[in-house]
């Protein structure tokens, strides 16, 4: 079981640049309290005598296991990130030697470091607040342009300002209501209710409007997925393999958290997303199989965006997908394979009925093999099948899987999908980014405690409740909620809470 | 040379509780000493008892076995519930006192208990001594081994009427001198000032032309052994006038001479508690403000014009006094006048109000820094208890913040320098909803327990619990059916049989109606105070509950014990933080949370339990 605060007094070691892949350079920091005397062997020059803040070039050897030049820089606690004296020695980065370092630190009584252990540390000596850990959590995981403003800006010590004036229009209610029983002759019945009306739909609005940006799907804006479904040998890792050999930027090959199926990063746009081919999952009749659905609809929730591979000479298998995809189901984007067919067309409407070409969604991609008729339905157009997967149409049964978008594609003759598809995923990332959407786990769940809380004070108010002190006993509570949110109550809970889900400090 | 267990300097409010509550310890002795001019626990501002918050109090300090409540009861002429729409656990008792026999009944009281001396002499000096304290006057010198200080506004008084200044804590007495054992106790810098209204002759006002407020026979009294609702004194009313655009344009007009506002008065008042001034020049379009025109006695001539306390020259005052509607033609007794005053450095004492560097010297009442008898008899008794507690070698009683307005306004009294008068509202406390009037018994039962004492008021508190716990639980388990002739007759409605727990809940229902006619239903007698206490207990129950739920996380931290000496050790908190940490000593996370000024990382540190 780890304890960070039993174990606050080891010196910990860990590697902070990542080691998953060689590299120039990493850089390994040792903290704790006088641990130089520890790992002075270690080292051809006297740790003990050195300056902080300083830059020394010495070697690192130990045992037949290292032997690598260094560059180490002293940082003596307080003056230090986490008030810490902190040892930070640049090494070789191949894997191996990192490491083998390690390891030799580890054999010295260095511990390696648990998850977030160097930012505990800096919360517990007054080096960071809650808040600034919370920021540097978002900081060093973002995957946009925008959250990484955000974690810059908490990082840099500013409160959320939202819930700043959340606990100020707070206060501000719970002391118009306060007057009602202390005050009432100096203030009058009228301008005490009169305030109090004011400032309670004051605060009910910021509760609510901040609620509503919760997420409420398990969909995580931090880590977003995109993910291809589909029945097998409709074409998911052909997709899949298709988008990533357009996307240049691939930083490393993500191990999946299950061995179902294939995640790999990829950027849109200054985007990191994670690209999911839910090959693994068995579908055909498997698929009922209980622990399979559980596992597809899991991933399903929890995609960010859902593309649906349909073979289109095998349509028939929509109605099975069609039972699996309820209502609250919805994919966004379905992509018809092996368009080549000539008759995909007929198949289309045999199967939808009359198909419309969708005016307003020209973003989908290149047109393609259609000619759109005077009736408003669409045919293939044999001979320009090379000009690449078509779209946009959109059929008048337009809740087929509620999606909204659909493209036509073949891997025979289509053209990279990467632009169309980057674009309609990088859409969706911003409008989801447009209402400002609450991102960390911790405030959803205070935000929640605090609506919750909310609509039971809001029920005495609708009820006419005259007892002002019951009124002000169940604001309170919505208070104490509120406090845990800004963080002036940073109970044991919180903190625990926090570093459990702490994804930094390798 | 006589000596004394406990010696109290001041027979005010304050003194005269102190006295009460040690005199209880029948091996101690123990001496009031005070000014000969005035009487005992006389009452030199408002006539009343109680009120928001306050009534609280009184009913905390009956329950404990204090002495303002039987003195409010004896000398009422007007009783009300303050607050009676606002829900139980906010409503007040007030009582308008006839100031002269309060007075004369803290005499009578005070002088038939034989092991309290009251020896009338102005104290020269105070000097520490080797096993206690000599106090000196004139005639004499006393050693004793505790000493309580309750003298009110007359450390380095001053009065103010108009450009008249006069040396004294009030009209016609004389400044307290400076004791040398004061030289080592600190002062708050901030002196603090009062103000009181001018005096009314009765017979010059026109009562018809205000609105008559008759005393609500309904109220019950303070005192546990007064039958509820019986009265000592015929009633008398109070009656209710505006200030108009007139009175306050003579007050505006002649702003420079108020000594508040023309800097011959440098102290702070209580925001509060304002004088009509603050309210003229602070509230600019405001014209229309509150004037209760109190009784100051059954037979006195004075009254009481509650709400426009000032400090203007006599001629101003009583030009504006005659603007308002019935005092047209009113002449004035006495003029108001502001009193301005040193105060106690209050955060270098602990819960015993005990000073923290001085063992066994004690101060209460409006030298800390408070305003209000309530609020003065309430420190009185604190210090008074310990004080007996510490001769006879016992424990402290500490009075929790949770469970009483008393320890919420020691804690916050302890734990921070105020810089305004100190008075108690609801809103001060945190559990309002348990901190109520009716159940003062039930929460003071376990505090006076711990006295070892076996007196009248524990007899009847014993009882009292007693009954309460065995109904309390009776009440949830017994049913009522949903057909039940009673529920018929009080058109109260149910969907199924419910507990009569569950019915007094309901929230349309007044639970203390529904209650009292359910056991006359049914036959049984019950004292109507138990009856309140049972009704209003079971009406607020789920809600303490869930604000108790709410609170379990806060409080959990709240009452964490902390060792402030390692708090200074710490190398992770400021040095402004420790210098505020040293001086106050926090017991508690709560007490370092409520210290001004210390900072968030600090808070953060010690409630992770880094330290």
């Amino acid at each position: 079981m780890i304890n960070l605060e039993r174990d606050a007094n080891d010196t910990i070691v860990a590697c902070s640049s990542g080691n998953l892949d060689n590299t120039a350079i990493s850089l390994i920091r040792i903290s704790g309290k006088n641990f130089l005397q520890k790992i002075n062997d270690l080292f051809s020059i006297d740790l003990e005598s050195i300056e902080e803040r300083k830059a020394y070039y010495c070697n690192l050897f130990y045992k037949e296991l290292v032997n690598d030049q260094v560059v180490i820089v002293l940082f003596k606690g307080p003056k230090s990130f986490n008030g810490e004296d902190i040892l930070e020695i640049s090494v070789h980065g191949n894997i191996l030697n990192v490491n083998n370092i390690i390891q030799c630190f580890n054999e010295s009584g260095v511990r390696s470091s648990y998850p977030g252990e160097f930012s505990y540390r800096a919360l517990k000596n007054k080096k960071l607040s809650l808040t600034q850990v919370e920021g540097l959590d978002l900081l060093l995981n973002a995957n946009s342009n925008y959250i990484l403003s955000q974690g810059q800006s908490l990082l840099g010590g500013s409160l959320n300002s939202d819930f700043e004036s959340l606990y100020s229009s707070y206060l501000h209610h719970r002391s118009c209501l306060e007057i009602g029983f202390d005050f009432l002759d100096d203030v009058g019945e009228e301008l005490f209710t009169k305030n109090f009306n004011e400032s309670y739909e004051k605060l009910k609005s910021l509760i609510y409007s901040l609620e509503n940006r919760i997420n409420r799907t398990d969909i995580d804006i931090l880590d977003p997925k995109i993910t291809l479904f589909g029945l097998p040998n409709s074409g998911k890792s052909t997709i899949f393999n298709s988008l990533l050999s357009y996307d240049r930027s691939i930083v490393s090959h993500i191990e999946g958290t299950t061995r179902d199926y294939v995640s790999e990063s990829i950027m849109m746009k200054n985007c990191r997303f994670k690209l999911v081919d839910t090959a693994g999952i068995r579908t055909t009749s498997d698929i009922i199989e209980e622990e399979g659905v559980s596992r597809a609809f899991e991933l399903f929730n929890s995609s960010f965006y859902k593309i649906l591979l349909v073979d289109i000479s095998k349509l028939e298998s929509l109605v099975l997908l069609e039972k699996l995809f309820t209502e609250n189901k919805q994919v966004d984007l379905v992509i018809f394979t092996h368009c080549k067919q000539a008759d995909f067309c007929e198949k289309l409407r045999t199967f939808f009925g009359p198909i419309e070409p969708d005016s307003n969604s020209k973003n989908i991609g290149p047109i393609g093999p259609v000619s759109f008729l005077k009736s408003g339905s669409i045919e293939p157009l044999i001979s320009s099948y090379e000009s690449g997967p078509m779209g946009p149409c959109l059929f008048k049964n337009d809740d087929l899987l509620g999606a909204k978008q659909y493209l036509f594609y073949d891997n025979d003759v289509s053209l990279s999908i990467y632009d169309s598809i980057s674009d309609v995923v990088h859409n969706k990332y911003l409008k989801s980014l447009e209402n400002n959407p609450v991102l960390l786990n911790r405030h959803k769940q205070a935000l929640q405690n605090i609506a919750a809380e909310f609509r039971l004070y809001e029920n005495l108010i609708t009820d006419k409740v005259s007892d002002v002190s019951v009124l002000s006993s169940e604001l309170n509570i919505v208070g104490n909620c509120i406090s845990e949110l800004v963080g002036i109550v940073s109970t044991d809970d919180i903190l625990n809470n926090i570093f459990d889900n702490f994804c930094i400090g390798k | 040379m006589i000596n004394y267990d406990i010696a109290i300097i001041g027979g005010g409010h304050a003194g005269v509780e102190a006295a009460y509550i040690a005199s209880q310890f029948q091996n101690l002795k123990i001496c009031i000493i005070t000014m000969p001019e005035i009487g005992l626990a006389s009452a030199p501002c408002n006539p009343a008892v109680g009120g928001v918050g306050k009534g609280q109090v009184v009913r905390e300090l009956d329950a404990l076995g204090g002495i303002i409540g039987r003195l409010a009861d004896m000398s009422g002429i007007q009783f009300r519930t303050l607050n009676e729409s606002k829900g139980f656990a906010v409503q007040s008792t007030r009582i308008q006192i006839d100031k002269e026999l309060y007075s004369v009944n803290a005499e009578k009281i005070i002088g038939e208990i034989n092991n309290i001396d009251v020896i009338r002499e102005k104290v020269l000096d105070i000097i520490e001594s080797d096993n206690g304290f000599q106090v000196k006057t004139k005639s004499s010198t006393w050693n004793t081994k505790k000493i309580i200080v309750t003298v009110g506004t007359f450390l380095q008084a001053k009065t103010h009427t108009g450009q008249t200044i006069a040396s004294g804590g009030r009209n016609s007495t004389s400044e307290t001198s400076n004791f040398s054992l004061f030289n080592s106790v600190k002062l708050n810098e901030k002196k603090f000032k009062t103000g009181t209204p001018s005096r009314l002759i009765r017979d010059s006002i026109r009562f018809e032309d205000m609105e008559e407020q008759p005393s609500d026979n309904e109220v019950e009294n303070f005192h546990f052994s007064h039958e509820p609702l019986s009265r000592f004194l015929e009633q008398r009313s109070c009656y209710l006038t505006y200030t108009n655009e007139k009175t306050m344009k003579i007050i505006r007009d002649n702003k420079e001479k108020s000594p508040m506002f023309n800097g011959q008065i440098k102290a702070v008042g209580a925001r509060y508690c304002p004088s009509i001034e603050d309210k003229a020049y602070r509230y600019m379009e405001k014209n229309i403000h509150h004037v209760f025109i109190e009784p100051e006695g059954i037979n006195s001539e004075k009254m009481y014009p509650s709400g426009i306390s000032s400090s203007l020259p006599a001629e101003n005052q009583l030009e504006f006094i005659k603007t308002i509607k019935g005092l047209e033609s009113v002449e004035i007794a006495e003029y108001g006048y502001a009193v301005e005053y040193s105060v106690l450095d209050t955060t270098q004492l602990n819960s015993s109000l005990e000073v923290n560097e001085i063992p066994g010297l004690y101060f209460a009442g409006q030298v800390n820094g408070t305003s209000g008898y309530e609020e003065a008899a309430a420190q009185g008794y604190i210090a008074g208890v310990n004080a007996a507690l510490s001769a006879q070698g016992e424990k402290p009683l500490v009075l929790g913040r949770s469970t009483s307005y008393i320890g919420v306004m020691i804690q916050d009294l302890i734990g921070n320098l105020r810089d305004e008068p100190y008075r108690l509202f609801t809103a001060r406390s945190e559990n309002r909803l348990y901190n109520r009037e009716d159940n003062s018994i039930i929460r003071m039962h376990p505090y006076r327990k711990q006295l070892g004492l076996n007196l009248k008021v524990d007899e009847y508190n014993d009882k009292f619990v007693q009954q309460y716990n065995l109904l309390i639980n009776h009440l949830e388990k017994f049913y009522v059916a949903q057909n039940d002739e009673f529920l018929e007759q009080n058109n109260i409605k149910i969907g199924k049989n419910q507990s009569l727990a569950t019915i007094i809940r309901q929230s349309t229902l007044d639970p203390i109606e529904v209650l009292k006619k359910y056991l006359d239903y049914v036959g049984i007698k019950l004292d109507i105070k138990l009856i309140r206490t049972l009704a209003i207990s079971l009406k607020y129950s789920g809600y303490i509950e869930r604000a108790s739920k709410g609170n379990e996380k806060i409080d959990k931290l709240l009452n964490k014990k902390i060792e402030y000496e390692k708090l200074l050790k710490s190398e992770n908190i400021s040095y402004e933080c420790k210098e505020r940490i040293k001086k106050i000593r926090p017991e508690t996370f709560e007490q370092l949370k409520n210290i001004e000024g210390i900072r968030q990382a600090t808070l953060a540190v010690v409630a992770s339990g880094s330290i």
